[in-house]
């Protein structure tokens, strides 16, 4: 009995990390093939910037909604939590470091995932069984250049910039807030921000939002690619490219800040 | 020429094709037909290199597909035209945009170029004035057209047609079948249509194939097929669910 349960246990995790093995090397391959299909520059350059609108035009309004948000709620807790003790130099100090190392490419991160990762998921998934991606071969068209290459290149200059924005967008909130019903004074709110500045993280901060581009491209186009069955495929589809990169940008997140703030 | 030899394929545990061999000429518009699921788009999928062989060879032109690379591989495929099934039309982009694709891609053709050429392919297909309209405006009908259209526009040497009256009423399927028979005379092209409309394939076809457990059971011109004694062709052809082919 016990023994016949520890079989079926060893023969599930055998499967298991044979499949994540299999998946890996599936994803390695995409991505070669990926980098492989370089061509025809004009036309990439075209399609990038296509891609590029898109993404700053999907998820521009989101990004500066919820950071605005954030930055709300960080300026209140930090003032909140010093109960008075900490001086209020600090609460502008305590935004921007949260803001600029953790939250705003965080924050970015997940909301692309959420709304171009779903999207290039979706998008990719319905042409994968509708054969719209088999017509672009059967055309000579390779569709790793055409509909992956643009995605992940545009995904990858967009995200930066978005981080920015996104940071621009917090720090601007909390301003607002300290100084319109904290009594905070302008000059006090500036002077914390530059207090213990650096350049390290802001671009720590740009180096996760890159990262966080290749995870939700990747995850985006290749789950969009390998969608099968209809409907049901391409909600599958979707929903895993926003949970993995999802998940991936947390763990990435934390591994990036290992590296680039000790 | 296309030469299909000792083709085997098998997906997971199902065998799609055991030992299939074909041949086909230039000119020819070959009709294959068979039961739903039996591997007949599969085999389009293999002509263009879609799909690979497990073994057994597809070539084109005297060209092996499974000896060459994937930039060699690609200027095979600009020999053809594929109509797929539902179309494959792009849904983000417009009719004009569908057709004009191939050219975009493969010609350094000027825009004002392509687009009067577009236009001469859809007036081809009886969809003159449709530039502009974009693919979810288009019926079942007339989505076929532009795909055919698009399948045209590079005059390929071959043309595939995957399903082409699925879905439509008699008289479309007609129209369809028709201007697949013109469009053969017209611009000298090698046409294979894969159906299981017997109709149409009696309209089209200069030789029909059936294709029934991984092999090609019959090939012959549709007078010879009339004639055909093969009892697996007469009950398809009859459409009697009693007969040798296993129906599950």
């Amino acid at each position: 009995m016990v023994k016949s349960v520890i079989d079926k246990f060893y023969y599930l995790i055998r499967n298991r990390i044979k499949n994540v093995i299999l998946l890996v090397n599936s994803i390695f391959l995409f991505i070669i093939e990926m980098f492989k299909s370089f061509e025809k520059p004009k036309i990439l350059l075209k399609l990038t910037i296509e891609q590029m609108y898109l993404t700053g035009n999907q998820s521009l309004p989101i990004i500066i909604v919820s950071s605005a948000a954030i930055g709300l709620v960080t300026t209140f807790q930090a003032k909140f939590q010093g109960r008075g003790i900490i001086p209020d130099i600090y609460i502008s100090t305590a935004l921007v470091k949260a803001t600029l190392e953790e939250l705003g490419p965080l924050l970015t991160g997940l909301m692309l995932s959420g709304r171009v990762g779903a999207a290039m998921a979706a998008e990719l998934g319905t042409m994968k069984v509708t054969e719209q991606i088999d017509a672009l071969s059967a055309m000579a068209i390779n569709p790793f250049r055409f509909l992956v290459l643009p995605r992940f290149l545009a995904v990858i200059i967009m995200a930066p910039i978005l981080t920015v924005i996104s940071e621009a967008s917090a720090i601007f909130s909390g301003y607002l807030l300290a100084t319109l019903s904290m009594n905070i004074l302008h000059e006090t709110f500036m002077k914390g921000m530059r207090f213990s500045f650096m350049p390290i993280e802001l671009f720590g901060g740009l180096i996760k939002a890159v990262i966080f581009g290749i995870i939700i491209s990747i995850a985006g186009t290749y789950t969009g690619f390998h969608a099968d069955g209809g409907a049901k495929g391409v909600g599958q589809a979707t929903t895993k490219a926003v949970v993995s990169a999802s998940v991936l940008i947390l763990i990435a997140d934390y591994l990036v800040a290992r590296l680039v703030f000790r | 020429m296309i030469s299909i030899k000792n083709l085997y394929k098998k997906f997971d545990s199902k065998i799609i094709y055991e030992d299939l061999s074909i041949d086909i000429e230039e000119g020819e518009k070959l009709v294959i037909i068979g039961q739903s699921g039996v591997g007949k788009s599969v085999l389009l999928k293999h002509i263009v290199g879609l799909i690979k062989p497990d073994s057994g060879t597809v070539s084109i032109d005297g060209t092996d597909l499974g000896k060459i690379g994937v930039s060699a591989l690609f200027r095979q495929r600009k020999k053809f035209g594929f109509v797929f099934q539902g179309g494959a039309l792009f849904d983000s982009m417009s009719v004009a945009e569908n057709v004009a694709l191939p050219l975009r891609e493969h010609t350094k053709m000027t825009f004002t170029g392509a687009m009067e050429k577009v236009s001469e392919k859809l007036e081809m297909v009886g969809l003159k004035g449709c530039e502009n309209l974009e693919t979810a405006e288009l019926s079942g009908g007339m989505r076929k057209r532009v795909a055919i259209a698009r399948a045209i526009i590079m005059e390929p040497a071959y043309i595939l047609y995957d399903e082409p009256t699925t879905g439509l009423d008699p008289i479309l399927a007609e129209h369809i079948n028709e201007l697949i028979v013109d469009l053969n005379a017209r611009l000298n092209i090698t046409s294979i249509v894969v159906t299981h409309d017997i109709s149409s394939a009696y309209t089209i076809a200069s030789r029909i194939a059936m294709l029934y457990q991984g092999k090609i059971i019959h090939s012959g011109s549709p007078q010879d097929t009339k004639k055909s004694n093969n009892p697996y062709l007469l009950q398809f052809l009859q459409g009697k669910s009693e007969g040798p082919i296993d129906t599950n």
